[in-house]
């Protein structure tokens, strides 16, 4: 019996190279291999290279892990307890945490390209308490808004930002505002004994370290260490008069701070920001000095 | 006429009297316990009451101070049976002309004979009674309250005895009113025994105490449940918290709420909150975003929810978060045939001593429901109808508003929504799945058989007809080969069989298959000379071949007849028959080149 001749449709098994058992068993091997990478991919990338700014959370010895909720809990209770006009005054990069989560007005903000108002706002921290006074109730500030990470080691807190602050205070008022007054007579910036008067009386240092004197995290480290700057702070006994504190957040993070009436004075609105014609004189031409 | 108006008004007088004195009904022993404990006023009666008159009485009345009235949440009665039960007593309100107050009709379950005694509990709840004086303090000052209520049972009735007992929320009293000597022990202080008061007596009593139980007030909740046929029902209060006690003044220190103890002694920092024992997924969150402080136990009978809001309620703050679960269904929603039934809690446990200034209940039943009744505990007011849409709905989902203001603890009982559902609506969900791939394949499969070309491309289209054209052939091709292999087995059959028969017929249909076949292979070597394709001249040679190769078949046929018939020697024929083989193969192999080159 021969054969009649190939059928071209029909092509023949192949006898030689692998059977298509093995062929499938190791594509899905590969398919499982992949599937897995991917699982793994994720869980790296949202661990170590995803953490969210708002939240921050740390990792105990035990491997369970302490959520710091201090921005949110701040910016809820400006949401609920403060009225719906009131204004915050900020470093610009709160301003749009503050729109978003606390629902409030801002000074200045992460697109703010006014420089000369963000110096204005600059200045006013890195003023004397009250000199900021003066500016914050031309600007109609209600409330104030810092961030300190000194009990937790936070290094983005505004402490640190505060040469930033005084650079660009600087640009817009260069009389007013030097940059080499906050640092000490080496040219260090320093929080400790040997920090510069001018820090000392800063608005943003009497802010920072408000009561944070009495606060005694460690009982190896004296009271009043600053974790982040890993020093005891110069001035332990920071008084406030014309602000006073509104809310801290749990951890000391996120400090908010009420800006009072002016002192003997009879009842007026808060709505009219009324100055004595001297004062307004004083602030116009500061301003205008180059 | 002077005597006619004197007649007519003690007729008057005395119908007035009447009214009220009618019954007879005496309190004999009041015992009074007033909880101000918590931040509610709690106030409970006991009351022997005896019946002086000369008829059966089958109603009482019970009355609240026009005071106190307007803040009254919860009024509950029951009596003491035979066997020490407590049986509830159902209440309507009622008026009594002259008297300003709220007064209660309370329908006893058998009648009280003349002389007979009694014992009834009234049991009354009212909100924000107890006032923050002073209404601001600094974060290290303790919380005073006042209370302003009556010395004495605000009866209808006259009373022979009343004892009143007030329970504080602490040791310290700065000043408390002194009817009657009271005695002040360690929480409590106890006034009485009064006797002989008559009927509607206020003697305003005032105290002044120090209250620092957490004061807070859910001032609106609304309370989302969702019911689904699939096995879920979820959940969902969205609550807005406030802290009802003194004003906070001044500045909210963070060092001296952490370091000292009594600081903010007045603030709550968390409170716990129950759910039913089924719930699961709870979350917690707020507008913001998820809330982690809170810690979740599952107990036997309850879960217990322990939440912490972001930050600590002082004086005047307030908080806003959700908490939504999901239970299964089966426990709460029951069925018999097209008929449903859902009992559930009309507003669930927020936390201890609760109070709520409005509560809004929002019931979405599943699509399709019908013929919806619902029976409420108490008096709730029912808004218009909405309707709610979510996945997969075409006509909306029913949803039942409800309202209520000022509910407490004793407001958390079951609500019952009786409506009809048709089981074959179940199907409507799956089926618009269904329905929705099913529309989007058959478009897909209707697209692609689509020709929108703008001009007709003729020399693809000659491809195509010269394609279709050689499949045919190549089928054809592959029948005649296939005839040829038949061809073979008859002839072996026959050198077997020696049947001449057999080997003619086969003879026969292979002549007969094989001209139809190249007729028609010749019809579409024809056709595809039509198209003017060059593959025409490979058929023709194929067909060239196939003559060679039908002339070597039959001469492989005479052979094996010559055989049989004897006329050649087997070695001959097996010779002959090699080469005829031989020379087959190589037509066959040249067939399928020139094929596949096709």
């Amino acid at each position: 019996v021969f054969q009649a001749g190939k059928v071209r449709k029909h092509v023949g098994v192949c006898e030689e190279g692998l059977g298509s058992n093995i062929k499938s068993l190791v594509s899905v091997l590969l398919l499982l291999l992949l599937l897995m990478f991917t699982v793994h991919c994720t869980w790296v990338t949202s661990n170590a290279y995803s953490s969210p700014s708002v939240v921050l959370a740390s990792y105990n010895h035990d491997g369970s892990r302490n959520i710091l909720d201090d921005f949110r809990e701040a910016y809820s209770w400006l949401r609920l307890n403060t009225g719906p006009h009131t204004r915050i005054m900020s470093w610009w990069d709160y301003g749009y945490q503050i729109a978003g989560m606390a629902n409030r007005t801002t000074l200045v903000d992460n697109n703010t390209w006014n420089n000369s108002h963000i110096a204005l706002v600059g200045k006013a921290m890195a003023s004397n308490e009250s000199a900021a006074y003066d500016i914050m109730r031309l600007l109609g500030v209600d409330y104030v808004l810092i961030v300190f990470g000194g009990v937790i080691g936070y290094v983005g807190d505004d402490i640190n930002k505060f040469l930033w602050m005084v650079r660009i205070a600087e640009g817009e008022h260069p009389g007013d505002v030097r940059e080499r007054d906050f640092l000490s007579p080496q040219g260090e910036f320093r929080v400790d004994r040997s920090a510069s008067p001018a820090l000392l009386h800063s608005l943003l240092y009497k802010m920072s370290y408000y009561r944070f004197g009495e606060v005694q995290l460690d009982f190896r480290a004296p009271p009043g260490f600053d974790r982040t700057r890993n020093a005891e702070i110069g001035n332990k006994d920071v008084r406030l008069e014309q602000l006073e504190e509104a809310f801290s957040s749990e951890h000391w993070l996120v400090r908010i701070y009420r800006v009072k009436d002016p002192q003997n004075r009879l009842e007026r609105n808060t709505h009219t920001h009324t100055h004595t014609p001297s004062s307004r004189k004083k602030i116009n031409q500061k301003s205008l000095r180059k | 006429m002077w005597s006619a108006g004197a007649v007519s008004l003690v007729l008057i007088s005395c119908l007035f009297c009447a009214s009220v004195r009618a019954d007879g009904l005496v309190n004999e022993d009041v015992k009074r316990t007033l909880d101000l404990s918590t931040h509610l006023g709690k106030i409970t009666a006991e009351i022997q009451l005896g019946n002086h008159g000369a008829s059966r009485v089958h109603s009482f009345t019970l009355a609240l101070e026009p005071e106190l009235a307007p803040h009254l949440a919860f009024i509950g009665a029951s009596v003491k049976g035979e066997e020490e039960e407590d049986e509830s007593l159902e209440l309507k309100e009622k008026t009594i002309p002259g008297q300003s107050g709220k007064f209660f009709e309370a329908q006893l379950p058998s009648s009280l004979a003349p002389g007979a005694k009694l014992r009834v509990k009234v049991e009354t709840v009212f909100s924000h009674v107890l006032k923050p004086f002073p209404t601001q303090i600094t974060q290290a000052e303790r919380q005073l309250v006042v209370f302003q209520g009556n010395h004495y049972l605000f009866s209808p009735y006259p009373t022979r005895s009343q004892t009143t007992r007030v329970r504080l929320a602490s040791k310290t009293v700065e000043t408390y009113t002194k009817l009657g000597n009271p005695t002040k022990s360690d929480e409590a202080i106890e006034y009485g025994p009064f006797k002989d008061v008559p009927p509607f007596s206020q003697d305003a009593m005032k105290i002044h105490y120090e209250n620092n139980t957490p004061f807070l007030t859910i001032s609106s909740i609304t309370r989302t449940i969702e019911v689904s046929h699939w096995g879920n029902i979820a959940v969902e209060e969205t609550v807005d918290l406030r802290h009802t006690g003194a004003y906070l003044k001044g500045p909210f220190s963070r060092y001296d709420y952490q370091r000292q103890s009594d600081s903010g002694i007045s603030s709550v920092k968390s409170f716990k909150t129950i759910l039913p024992a089924s719930a699961q997924d709870v979350y917690y969150r707020d507008e913001i975003g998820n809330i982690s402080t809170s810690h979740l136990q599952v107990l036997d009978d309850s879960v217990e929810v322990e939440i912490r809001p972001r930050f600590p309620l002082f004086g005047g703050w307030k908080t806003h978060y959700m908490i939504g679960y999901n239970l299964p269904s089966y426990e709460y929603l029951y069925n018999l045939g097209d008929q449903y039934a859902l009992k559930m809690r009309l507003v669930d446990h927020v936390y201890d001593d609760q109070v709520i200034d409005q509560l809004t209940v929002k019931l979405i039943l599943p699509e399709g429901a019908r013929n919806i009744h619902m029976d409420t505990p108490y008096p709730i007011t029912r808004s218009q109808d909405e309707l709610h849409y979510t996945y997969l709905d075409t006509f909306g989902r029913p949803v039942l508003v409800a309202t209520k203001n000022n509910l407490v603890e004793q407001h958390i009982q079951d609500v019952v929504v009786h409506y009809n559902f048709n089981k074959i609506l179940m199907l409507q969900e799956p089926l618009l799945v269904v329905g929705a791939f099913y529309i989007l394949f058959f478009t897909v499969i209707i697209y692609v058989r689509l020709d929108f070309s703008i001009t007709k491309d003729p020399a693809a289209e000659v491809r195509m007809k010269v394609a279709s054209i050689t499949e045919q052939v190549l089928t054809l091709v592959n029948k005649r080969l296939g005839l040829y292999r038949h061809m073979d087995e008859v002839v072996n059959r026959y050198k077997q069989s020696r049947d001449t028969g057999a080997l003619n017929s086969g003879r026969k249909t292979l002549e007969a298959e094989h001209r139809t076949l190249t007729n028609d292979i010749t019809a579409l070597q024809a056709r595809l000379k039509a198209e003017g394709s060059d593959l025409a001249e490979k058929v023709g040679e194929i067909q060239k071949l196939d003559g060679q190769l039908k002339d070597l078949v039959s001469r492989s046929c005479q052979e094996a007849e010559r055989l049989v018939a004897g006329k050649v020697k087997k070695d001959a024929y097996i010779d002959s028959d090699k080469t005829l083989t031989g020379k087959r193969q190589e037509l066959v192999s040249r067939i399928d080149s020139l094929l596949d080159a096709l």
